[in-house]
């Protein structure tokens, strides 16, 4: 058999049309050789190491002489493949896997698109499951960091009396007793923030934050006491870490679909999840607001104070608040002021 | 001489007379025998690759990096790169692409390594720790861009020589961050000097074997192309805008109406068209706005494109030609992205061959004699320490 090519001299740009010979008449079996156009004698050769075609691309063969055979691609080189190092014949193997017809192609297309309507469905379970296999002391350890990390770049120390603080705590606290035991230690931290304006936030452990500027626009104890609620929802269903660890799994799942790629549409893939994750976060904050409500009411409290608290938000902030859009991460102040009304 | 078979090719005219016309007899000294047809004349890069090979080494990848819980992807990498280098054929001989997936793995351990000591060390809780790093990270960023580049063009054969890169840290520091930051805090005044300075930068510092390449482009070319590229920008903009503010606008007078009388057939379109705007308004103008910048952007890379290759030399003869038109490479850029997405991701491969393609074969190449002459640099400079322990440590650093 001749398997016609190009042999390039080591180091140089100056080729010369060869072929490589196996089983021809008058030739030694199991022996390769090496005929090249310029007249010189044929030479029994041995091939030091291969890359395997790619696509349309040449085989490129080192021979031991350093000399480089390249084999043009339609050849057909597993004749060849015995006086190849033992190393590169697995790459030969993938790279004839990989050459699929239409039948396969449409088969793998179509396990593509499972792939990825599985990975879409799996965000939030696995990424939940991830969430409860984290050990407890972890997720303190971490939200202390973060709390560190809040607390040297956005917040400084809060400016209320600490008449007011006791007070606010000591309401907090009523609520403690009707969740899971649990979370019956979660801290309540005073910061302010002129930055940010009125809010407050759960941390990935049993750690919330309250603003300073969120009691002065509430205004109202009860106000405050309803967005703690709020916040204590998303400390017991665990929300921020679980949108720690959802988040991890979206970010396996983006660099298992174009993490074998240099391009931008690593960008793409990365904005289409976090529209996915934005959406969950909706989902968590309806979550929290309902556990508030029903703590409010078995605590005895006023259940209308939230609902007011929104509508004072929405009057205040207007048309920009009022996204509800895919990007946000809070529903729309009109859809929660709703949902909790019902 | 037993057991040697008869050389096939003493039976046959040679390819002088076949292919060239002009080589005659049997003792020729080894020549690029499709060369001669070159020599004087441009000739198109070519792409031997299709959507479909992209398509199959893909897939595989996807599942090899699911089975090896990702640690795959640098070998997954390699594959895609040699996959659009080796398809690349210029005057028939396709690129070789020599790095294995082990050198950019560990390449991909430094850089761990490095993120994981970034992300851990705030933990000892030292003041302006994470401060100080994030400006050491910083500045080691034009050193490993000049790595990065190094690694892959050693990495890139052609026939049996090797490409080069010698960046220097200030020239990569000032070409690569500096100059193109200057650009747009001048409101792009500056912004085609800062390319042109990139581009000739880049270009000159590339070689192949011991032959170096070279670039001097023209300024007002540079300055053309971004006047061109700023009224494309407006052609695309304003119609786009006032898209966006009517649409708007429309949503308001609904409200209006809609407070007046509830039951308006006509009222009922209003009314989509308002749930439409609430749901889409927010995300529309910046969407807009980044598609605008992509399709400008990519009429401006193919416009600099071939300024910058028409100035190319190679050692003093070899030129370049690119003849990209911006407004195709646009277009073929915006429905890429159109498509991708609408496929989510199932077109990528399809989308990245035919830009991919349609770049190679806007490409062109013009020698002066056969390109016989090229020597590898490493191989003929002898294998001093120096160079062993270069080429161990060369590693693809990429954050
Ligand atoms: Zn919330």
């Amino acid at each position: 058999m001749q398997f016609h090519g190009n042999l390039t001299e080591a180091g140089s740009t100056r080729r010369v049309r060869a072929a490589l010979l196996v089983d021809e008449p008058g030739q030694s079996p199991q022996t390769l050789c090496l005929a090249r156009e310029d007249d010189t004698p044929v030479v029994q050769v041995s091939v030091a190491d291969v890359i395997p075609a790619i696509g349309g691309g040449d085989t490129r063969l080192r021979l031991a002489s350093g000399d480089i055979f390249h084999l043009a691609a339609s050849t057909d080189s597993r004749p060849l493949e015995p006086f190849f190092p033992e190393t590169v014949q697995r790459g030969a193997v993938l790279a004839r896997i990989e050459a699929v017809g239409w039948r396969g192609a449409t088969i793998l297309a179509v396990l593509f698109l499972l792939l990825i309507a599985g990975i879409r469905f799996s965000i939030a379970p696995a990424g939940d499951l991830l969430a409860q296999l984290v050990p407890p002391h972890i997720v303190e350890r971490g939200s202390s960091m973060v709390l560190q990390q809040l607390d040297t770049l956005l917040f400084e120390e809060s400016q209320l009396p600490v008449v007011e603080q006791d007070r606010i705590r000591a309401d907090f606290e009523t609520l403690l007793p009707l969740v899971p035991a649990k979370f019956h230690n979660t801290r309540l931290h005073f910061r302010s923030a002129p930055g940010i304006g009125p809010n407050a936030f759960a941390l990935p452990g049993n750690d919330i934050v309250l603003l300073d500027e969120l009691v002065d626009f509430a205004d109202n104890d009860d106000v405050v006491l309803g967005v703690l609620a709020h916040e204590l929802g998303h400390v017991v269903h665990q929300h921020a870490l679980r949108s720690v660890t959802r988040g991890a799994v979206v970010a396996i799942g983006v660099s298992l679909l174009v993490g074998s790629q240099d391009s931008i549409f690593e960008e793409i893939a990365g904005f289409g999840s976090s529209l996915v994750l934005s959406r969950q976060s909706r989902e968590f904050e309806a979550e929290a607001d309902g556990m508030a409500q029903g703590w409010i009411r078995e605590a005895g409290r006023d259940k209308q104070a939230l609902i007011t608290f929104l509508e004072k938000l929405a009057a205040e902030c207007g048309a920009m608040c009022e996204g509800g859009s895919i990007l946000d991460s809070h529903p729309s102040l009109a859809d929660r002021i709703s949902a909790l009304e019902n | 001489m037993t057991g040697q078979p008869q050389n096939p090719f003493a039976n046959l005219p040679t390819s002088g007379q076949l292919q060239v016309g002009g080589q005659g007899g049997g003792a020729n000294p080894p020549s690029g025998f499709g060369d001669r047809r070159a020599i004087n004349r441009f000739t198109k890069l070519e792409f031997s690759g299709t959507a479909m090979d992209l398509f199959g080494i893909r897939l595989i990848n996807i599942i090899l990096i699911a089975v090896t819980v990702g640690i795959w992807i640098p070998w997954a990498r390699v594959r895609n790169r040699r996959f659009f280098y080796n398809n690349t054929r210029i005057l028939d001989d396709g690129l070789d692409y020599l790095a294995t997936g082990f050198d950019l793995f560990k390449g991909w351990v430094v850089v761990t390594i490095i993120l994981l000591a970034f992300y851990a060390l705030p933990m000892l809780g030292v003041p302006f720790l994470q401060e100080g790093l994030s400006v050491l990270l910083l500045l080691v960023y034009p050193w490993a861009l000049n790595k990065s580049l190094r690694f892959n063009a050693r990495n890139l054969a052609w026939r049996d020589v090797r490409f080069d890169f010698h960046g220097s840290y200030l020239g990569s520091l000032w070409n690569f961050f500096l100059f193109p930051v200057i650009g747009i805090l001048t409101f792009g005044l500056l912004l085609p000097m800062a390319s042109r300075s990139m581009r000739d930068y880049i270009a000159s510092r590339y070689s192949f074997g011991t032959a170096g390449f070279f670039s001097e482009s023209s300024l007002g070319a540079y300055y053309g192309a971004g006047l061109k590229t700023l009224l494309l920008f407006l052609a695309l903009f304003f119609p786009l805008m006032i898209l966006l503010i009517s649409t708007a606008a429309g949503a308001i007078i609904d409200g209006v109406s809609y407070a007046g009388d509830g039951n308006d057939s006509s009222n009922l379109a209003l009314a989509v068209l308002n749930i439409l705007m609430v749901q889409i308004h927010p995300l529309a103008f910046p969407l807009t706005l980044g598609f605008i910048f992509m399709v400008t952007g990519a009429y401006y890379r193919a416009l600099t494109r071939n300024i910058m290759l028409g100035s190319l030399r190679l050692k003093v003869g070899v030129r370049f030609r690119s003849t990209v038109s911006g407004l195709v490479l646009a277009w073929i850029v915006a429905t890429n992205l159109l498509l991708v997405i609408v496929s989510v991701g199932l077109l990528l491969p399809w989308a990245q061959v035919r830009q991919y393609k349609y770049l190679t074969e806007n490409t062109e190449i013009r020698p002066i004699t056969e390109l016989t002459g090229f020597i590898d640099r490493q191989s003929r400079a002898g294998h001093s320490v120096g160079d062993a322990v270069g080429e161990a440590g060369d590693i693809e650093v990429s954050f």
